[in-house]
Formats: structure tokens, C-alpha cells, sequence
């Protein structure tokens, strides 16, 4: 069922609502009271006309009732005079003709039907025969008057009827009774005035028995002595009584009443327009209307009013309600006369200091989860269903450098455009509501690649649909696993070599103090007692021997064994350095050093699987005099340098180069901060593409099993992680390559 | 030169090298017992004055440190000089704290026998 009051105004429901409850009902009970009170008046009207129809009857009746008292006079007055004395008799109907004047003619006629007198005196009449008339005969006949058809009479210009009784002596007298006030008769009591008021406008219509009018509001339809059939067709189904109906005539509407005069059988009509009934009906309705009209406008006008005093009650509480809506909590609505009303603002005071408890519990609590959320470290969106998101954390702000108002509403891929591969994966994660996982997914901007962990939780509480989705840079944590992985493996390397430089030292120390031992022996201490004893027992003496070593180049040659010596104890040394445990402590070094260490060490670095031998590559040292000391890892260090030694040395010799060489520059920054190092080669170099990613971890050029050294991007996170420095690469296809490295005097600021 | 006959025991398990130290300190007249086994080097001590011992650190038996703790017990006045192959060899630290134990750890090979001699000298006053 439709509610037609649903979130209507006070003010439309008491217009509405009165309308229906007063407008309605007294509208109905109006038209109720209208259709009685038509109908009662139609049945008053009809009542009166009957009564006023029956009225003109009766005085018909009497007007008719003399003329017939007249001429039965005259029947009583000739009845014994003889047929002889015929003057006799024309005095008498002369005399009763002229005292009423009822009659325009009155004649009398023998039994054969021969007129023997008549008055006014007409001799052209007189011995007329009117034996054929249809009046006589009847008369003749009959012991009752007969009333005859009516005709006009030529000499007066208006209807007679001939009105004929019959006499004791056989002289049948007839009256030619004069009709031209008949229709007035009816109004009165036949004397011409009127004496029933109000009955003017209801004219009345009288025929004789043959249906002729003797009596119309129109004269001439006396005059024309036509036969209505219209008029008899109005009254056709009368009854003996009073016939009541409504017809038409002449285009008009009618309340008919109609009688039947039982002498003369004539139809008296009384004809009553229907606009005299519908008249006063109208005029009811019209106040009726207006009624209902003044009431609706007073039933609105008060429902005005009286929903205004409500709602004015109202208004200050809405506004007041309005602004708790926004967030301020004054009420403003002020006590009425309403008990009722009182009670509602007692109420919504209570409550809103109860909302007010309410937010204040939930703001506080929305900022310490908003603070969580805000503190982590991870980027966090959560996103509906629509991937449009809905939260948006501080280090998303800072990540994307859009703020949370901002970000709320948009779509993920829109503020977060590397996230479209991932679009299938939330949506998976809300449908199935599982997490899901992208680790170690890189990500290529600004020149660089890092490394996100992609983590989507699907929001499963409270039917919410949605997921949070949580974004943390992994690039640093790549790159030292990997740096791991190659600690590992130099660990390894380290640790077998700790083993080798062990087992090599020995037979060294065996050569180099046996030839020590020789060089006392023959060159350096040739008196030694036990010589001279075994000179003695050879034949010959010390001396002779000495000559003899030096003539035969000894001393020299012992001299080439230990230095030879020592410069295989010096590399397995350097190797050692390099290969030991990394402590990550930092120490004091001259960088000059270092470099040579470096390039001592790469040069031993033969290596015949790779095909590459420094022996080949001039090496052009330039070193900056008097550079500061560094405090650096100095075995980090002297691994990326080694690196790039080794990258170089092999590139170059997979191109061919034809004089291959490398330059080892170092140099102090213009605020003598830094130490700049530069290692250049003139080898294949690379294209700008490859530059880019050069750092990257995992990125490599070589072919599997090739990368043997630290990937550039641990020499890259050593320099700038762990020493705080910069590094970076200038290539030109063709040319060469330059890595740059810079260095802060003073060490990293954060210890790794 | 010093001539009066020191006495010094050089205890290493390579052949070559105890040999090369062997000869070089006859050479500089010292009175030199030598032997490549921790244990026979302590009987080696018990059985005669010793003033000074050149030690190897990886051996087979008991290892250089050991036989420096269990020699000093049986002689506190003996000096020890570490030789070692090992580059990443430290001494500990309770035979550091023994006066008659060198701070100085000679590398192999010894390029300067001479210093290490020198040393010697300096332990054993």
C-alpha cells in the first residue's frame, strides 16, 4: 500500500489532512443534502402544481357550471310555450343572453331541427336546419347537456363551444358559449382576476375534446385551430387522474400536470418550465460550493496556522539537529508551551551529549588507529570492491605526494599506475578472501628499479567488501641479500684460502729460510766457524769459496729465490686480506695504498677461463698527492675496486680491444669532503639502456656462470649504503667506461 | 754475536722449515734441539736446560698454544717465539699475559731470521 504520507511536510498534512476530514465530508454531505432537497422541491412543485391544476379545473368548473345554469333558465322558461308563440321564446333567450354575456349566441331548435329563435336576433339563421349537427343529435338524444367541439367564431375572432340541452317540450336550446378568457378562468374564480399568486409563469393549456386548444400562452395557436399533436404526444399516457411527467415541448423542458374535465373532457395543463426547479437547485449548489470553498479556505488557513505553530516549536530543534549533523553540539531550541515538545528537547539533549560522549570515544580511538596505520612504514590502501579507494596512509602521501583527501574515491590504478598488474590478484583476494602475495616485484622508475612486496588482505569483517593493500620497498633488503649471498660465497672463497696461504707459507718458509740459511752461509757470514772446519776438510779455504760464489753469481741468484719468495708471500698475504672474515669495522687508510694493494692483487688475477690477464692491460695510475686518510672497510672497498678492475679487464678483452688500458684517477672535492675515484677503461662500452640498470641487482650483461665477482649493484649499495658515498657510470659504445666513486673523508655519518 | 751457548728448542712438524731454522741458529752457535712432536719437545724440556723455543702453532698433537702452557709449567724461564703459517693466528690471551711469551708473531716464511734471533736474545736477557 502506497503511504501518500510519506515525508510530507506538517505543513501539507494539516492542509491535506484537514481538506479530507472537513472540505470532503461537508462537500458530500452538501451534494447529499442537494440531490434530497432537489428531489423534495421537485416533489413540492409538483405537488403544487397538481393542486393548482386541480384548482383551474374546479374553477373552470364553476365558470362553466353558470352558462349551463343559464340556458337551463331558458329550457325552464320555454319548456310550456308553444311552438307558435315563437317570439315568447326569442325574448327569453334574448333576455338570459344579455344579462351574463356567457354566450355569444344562444339559439333554440325544434325537435326536427329547425331553429326557431336565436339571440342575438339573425334572421339568416333562423329556419336553418342543424338536424345533421353532430350537437344536436347527441343533445337529442340524451337527458344530459352536451358539450360540443369548439370552434372560432368569424364574427368575434375567438373560440366558442356550443353548449346544448334538451327541453321537456322536445326544443333542444344551445349555448355558443364564448372561450376567449377561458384560459384566464383557470388563475381564478372566473371573474378574470387573478387570485392564486405566483402561477403567472406557468402558463396553462387547455384543449376541447378533440385535442384543439381553446386555451394557449400563444393566441395564435387558438387561432389556428390546428390539431397538436406535439401536445398530445406530451400527454399521451395520462390517467384519469393527474398525469405528472416531464416532457419537451417546443425545446423546452416541462413539468407537466394535466387533468381531464369530466363534463367536457377537456385537458387542462399546467405546464411548469423545469428551469423554475433546477433554478433554486442551482443557486443551492452555487452556496453550497461557496460554502465548501469559504470552509476549505478556512480549514487550509487554520491548518496553516496551526502546523506553523508546530512546526515553529520545530524549527529550532531541526536547525539545532541540522548542526549536530555538521558537528556542533549548541542546542538551540528553546522550551514551548508543549508539554510534549518539552519532553522531546529533554530528550535530544540527553542524547546529544551521549553522541557527543560517543564520537569523542570514537575520534580518539579513530586517531590511535589512524596513528597505526599512519606510522607504519608500509604504503597502505584499502580499496572497495570498485577498486576506488577509501584509505590512504601517510607514507602513501609521501610515497605519491597525494594527499589522503585527495586520494579518497580515486581509482587504485589512477594514483597507483604500477599497481594494474596486480588488479587481478585483489580482485581474486575479495572473492575468495584469501592473501595474496607479490614478492620482490620490480618496479622501474626515475632511473632506478626497486623492489616492492605486495601484500593484499581481503576485508572479511561486517560483509565489507574490499582489501587493504599493503606496498613496502624491499629494494634495500634485496640488494643485501644478495650482498649476502656473495659474503657467502667470498666467506667460502676466504675461508679456502686461509687453508691454502697455510699450506703454501710452509714450503715458502722452507725455501726462503733454507735460502737464508745459504746466504750465511756463503755470502753473508762465509767464517762462520763450521765453514772454516769444512773448508779445512775439503782442501780449500773460505776465502776461495767466496771468490768463487761471487764469480759465479750466487749471492744473486739466493738473492732472486728470497725476493721471489717474498713476492709470493706478499700475494698470498694480499689475498688473505681480502679473503678474511669481513669484522665491518672501519679503519684509517691512505687510499693510495689500498689502490695499489688493489691493483697488485687484480693483476695476479689470471684468470684462464675467462680469458682475461691483466699482464695485458697498461694500468695508468694518477694519483692525487697528499689526499687525506679514509676511514673506510678498507677489504669493501678494495672488493669494489677489484670488481670494477675485473669487469673492465674482461670487456675489454671480450671486444678486442686493441691497446687495452685502465685509468686509476683519484682526486679531493672542491670542499675537500670527499675523495673522488675514478677507474676508466677504453673498452666496448655500453649503451645508455644497460647504464641505467647497471646497478640493478640481478641485472647482468654476462653470460650464466660468468659473474664471478660482486654484483655491481653490492658494489653500489657498499659505497652508498655502508660509506655514505655516491656512485655512478658514464659510458659511450665504442669509447669506454667510467665509474665514478665518491667517498666522504670522514666516513659514513650512519654506521651501517 | 753472542757467543756464549744459548739453548733453543724449535719445535715444527715441516720438515724443511725446523730444518732451515735448525741449521740457521747453529750457524749463530746456539745450542738447538728441535723436534716436530708437542710431546717429545716437553721431554726435550724436562730433560734439558732450555732457554729459549721457537713454536709452530698447527700441528698434529696438543698445537702450539698448548705446548707453550704445559712447557711453562714445567719452566717459567724458557721464552717463546710464535711462528705460524697462519695469517689470521692471535695469540691468546692468558699466554700474552706471560712475560717470557713474544707479542711479535714471526710469519711464515721469515724473510728476516735475523730479527727473530734478535728476539730471542731480547727474551731470554
Amino acid at each position: 500500500m502506497v503511504n501518500f504520507f510519506h515525508n510530507i511536510s506538517i505543513h501539507k498534512f494539516f492542509k491535506i489532512y484537514l481538506l479530507i476530514a472537513v472540505s470532503l465530508p461537508l462537500l458530500i454531505l452538501g451534494l447529499v443534502g442537494l440531490t434530497i432537497s432537489s428531489s423534495t422541491l421537485r416533489e413540492e412543485i409538483l405537488s403544487a402544481d397538481h393542486r393548482q391544476v386541480h384548482l383551474a379545473e374546479y374553477a373552470i368548473e364553476q365558470h362553466l357550471q353558470r352558462p349551463l345554469e343559464d340556458l337551463e333558465v331558458v329550457s325552464s322558461l320555454i319548456h310550456n310555450i308553444p311552438h307558435s308563440q315563437v317570439q315568447k321564446i326569442q325574448d327569453v333567450i334574448k333576455k338570459i343572453q344579455s344579462i351574463h354575456e356567457y354566450f355569444a349566441a344562444i339559439q333554440v331548435a325544434n325537435i326536427d331541427g329547425k331553429i326557431i329563435a336565436v339571440s342575438p336576433l339573425n334572421e339568416d339563421v333562423l329556419g336553418n336546419d342543424v338536424s345533421g349537427h353532430k350537437y344536436f343529435n347527441q343533445t337529442k338524444n340524451s337527458t344530459t347537456p352536451y358539450w360540443g367541439a369548439s370552434f372560432i367564431s368569424e364574427q368575434l375572432d375567438f373560440p366558442l363551444s356550443s353548449l346544448s340541452i334538451k327541453t321537456d317540450y322536445g326544443y333542444i336550446v344551445t349555448g355558443f358559449l364564448k372561450l376567449d378568457d377561458i384560459g384566464n378562468v383557470g388563475y381564478g374564480d372566473g371573474s378574470g382576476k387573478r387570485s392564486i399568486q405566483g402561477l403567472d409563469k406557468r402558463p396553462l393549456f387547455i384543449t376541447d375534446q378533440q385535442g384543439v386548444f381553446i386555451a394557449h400562452p400563444d393566441k395564435q395557436k387558438v387561432m389556428i385551430r390546428e390539431y397538436d399533436q406535439q401536445y398530445v404526444d406530451s400527454i399521451k399516457s395520462w390517467n384519469d387522474d393527474v398525469l405528472v411527467d416531464e416532457v419537451e415541448y417546443n425545446g423546452r423542458q416541462f413539468l407537466v400536470n394535466t387533468v381531464i374535465m369530466p363534463e367536457t373532457k377537456w385537458k387542462i395543463s399546467l405546464y411548469n418550465p423545469l428551469e423554475n426547479i433546477v433554478a433554486p437547485i442551482k443557486k443551492m449548489a452555487v452556496i453550497l460550493l461557496l460554502l465548501t470553498l469559504v470552509v476549505t479556505l478556512a480549514a487550509i488557513a487554520s491548518g496553516t496556522k496551526l502546523s506553523s505553530k508546530i512546526s515553529g516549536s520545530f524549527s529550532d530543534l531541526l536547525k539545532s539537529i541540522d548542526a549536530i549533523g555538521k558537528g556542533k553540539y549548541e542546542i538551540s531550541a528553546s522550551k514551548s508551551n508543549y508539554k510534549e515538545f518539552n519532553q522531546l528537547i529533554d530528550s535530544f539533549e540527553q542524547m546529544t551529549e551521549e553522541i557527543k560522549s560517543r564520537e569523542k570515544d570514537l575520534k580518539e580511538a579513530e586517531s590511535y588507529i589512524s596513528n597505526i596505520i599512519n606510522s607504519m612504514p608500509s604504503v597502505l590502501v584499502s580499496v572497495n570492491s570498485e577498486l576506488l579507494i577509501t584509505q590512504w596512509n601517510m607514507t602513501a602521501e609521501d610515497e605519491t605526494g597525494v594527499k589522503v583527501e585527495d586520494a579518497k574515491g580515486k581509482k587504485l590504478i589512477d594514483l597507483l599506475p604500477h599497481m594494474q598488474s596486480e588488479i587481478n590478484k585483489i580482485k581474486k583476494s575479495i572473492e575468495t578472501r584469501e592473501v595474496k602475495y607479490s614478492r620482490k616485484k620490480p618496479l622501474y622508475y626515475d632511473n632506478k628499479t626497486n623492489y616492492e612486496d605486495i601484500t593484499i588482505f581481503p576485508l572479511i569483517a561486517n560483509g565489507v567488501q574490499g582489501a587493504v593493500i599493503r606496498i613496502d620497498d624491499v629494494t634495500d633488503k634485496v640488494r643485501l641479500e644478495e650482498m649476502l649471498v656473495q659474503n657467502e660465497k667470498m666467506l667460502s672463497i676466504g675461508g679456502l684460502a686461509a687453508g691454502m696461504a697455510h699450506e703454501i707459507n710452509n714450503p715458502l718458509a722452507g725455501m726462503m729460510q733454507t735460502a737464508d740459511v745459504i746466504q750465511n752461509r756463503l755470502v753473508n757470514r762465509i767464517d762462520l766457524p763450521a765453514n772454516k772446519k769444512a773448508a779445512e776438510d775439503a782442501g780449500i779455504t773460505t776465502e776461495a769459496i767466496s771468490k768463487f760464489m761471487q764469480s759465479r753469481d750466487i749471492p744473486r741468484m739466493i738473492e732472486t729465490i728470497k725476493e721471489s719468495g717474498k713476492r709470493a708471500a706478499a700475494i698470498v698475504n694480499n689475498m688473505l686480506t681480502f679473503a678474511r672474515k669481513a669484522d665491518h669495522s672501519k679503519s684509517t687508510v691512505s687510499l693510495e695504498r689500498l689502490l695499489d694493494d688493489t691493483l697488485e692483487l687484480a693483476i695476479t688475477d689470471y684468470n684462464l677461463k675467462q680469458e682475461y690477464d691483466f699482464k695485458q692491460i697498461k694500468i695508468i695510475k694518477k694519483f692525487k698527492v697528499g689526499l687525506p686518510l679514509l676511514i673506510c672497510e678498507d677489504t669493501k672497498i678494495q672488493q669494489v675496486i677489484l670488481n670494477l678492475l675485473r669487469n673492465s679487464a674482461q670487456a675489454m678483452q671480450g671486444a678486442n680491444t686493441p691497446e687495452p688500458v685502465i685509468f686509476v684517477r683519484t682526486d679531493l672535492s672542491k670542499d675537500k669532503a670527499m675523495i673522488n675515484i675514478e677507474i676508466e677503461d677504453n673498452g666496448p662500452g655500453m649503451d645508455k639502456e644497460t647504464s641505467k640498470r647497471i646497478f640493478e641487482p640481478f641485472f647482468t650483461t654476462k653470460d650464466v656462470g660468468q659473474g664471478t665477482g660482486l654484483g655491481l649493484s653490492v658494489s653500489y649499495f657498499i659505497i652508498t649504503e655502508n660509506h655514505g658515498g655516491e656512485m655512478s657510470v658514464v659510458s659511450n659504445i665504442g669509447i669506454g667506461t667510467k665509474f665514478l666513486i665518491s667517498l666522504p673523508v670522514e666516513g659514513a655519518k650512519n654506521e651501517y | 754475536m753472542n757467543t756464549s751457548k744459548k739453548s733453543i728448542l724449535i719445535l715444527d712438524d715441516e720438515p724443511f722449515v725446523r730444518d732451515s731454522l735448525v741449521d740457521y741458529f747453529e750457524d749463530c752457535l746456539w745450542t738447538v734441539f728441535c723436534s716436530g712432536l708437542e710431546d717429545e719437545a716437553l721431554d726435550i724440556i724436562k730433560n734439558n736446560k732450555i732457554d729459549c723455543a721457537i713454536v709452530d702453532i698447527r700441528m698434529a698433537g696438543i698445537g702450539g698454544d698448548q705446548f707453550i702452557r704445559e712447557a711453562n709449567k714445567l719452566s717459567d724461564k724458557i721464552g717463546f717465539v710464535v711462528c705460524t703459517g697462519s695469517p689470521e693466528y692471535e695469540i691468546p690471551s692468558d699466554l700474552t699475559a706471560l712475560s717470557n711469551v713474544s707479542k711479535i708473531i714471526f710469519s711464515k716464511p721469515v724473510t728476516e731470521l735475523d730479527k727473530l734471533e734478535q728476539e730471542l736474545l731480547t727474551l731470554t736477557g
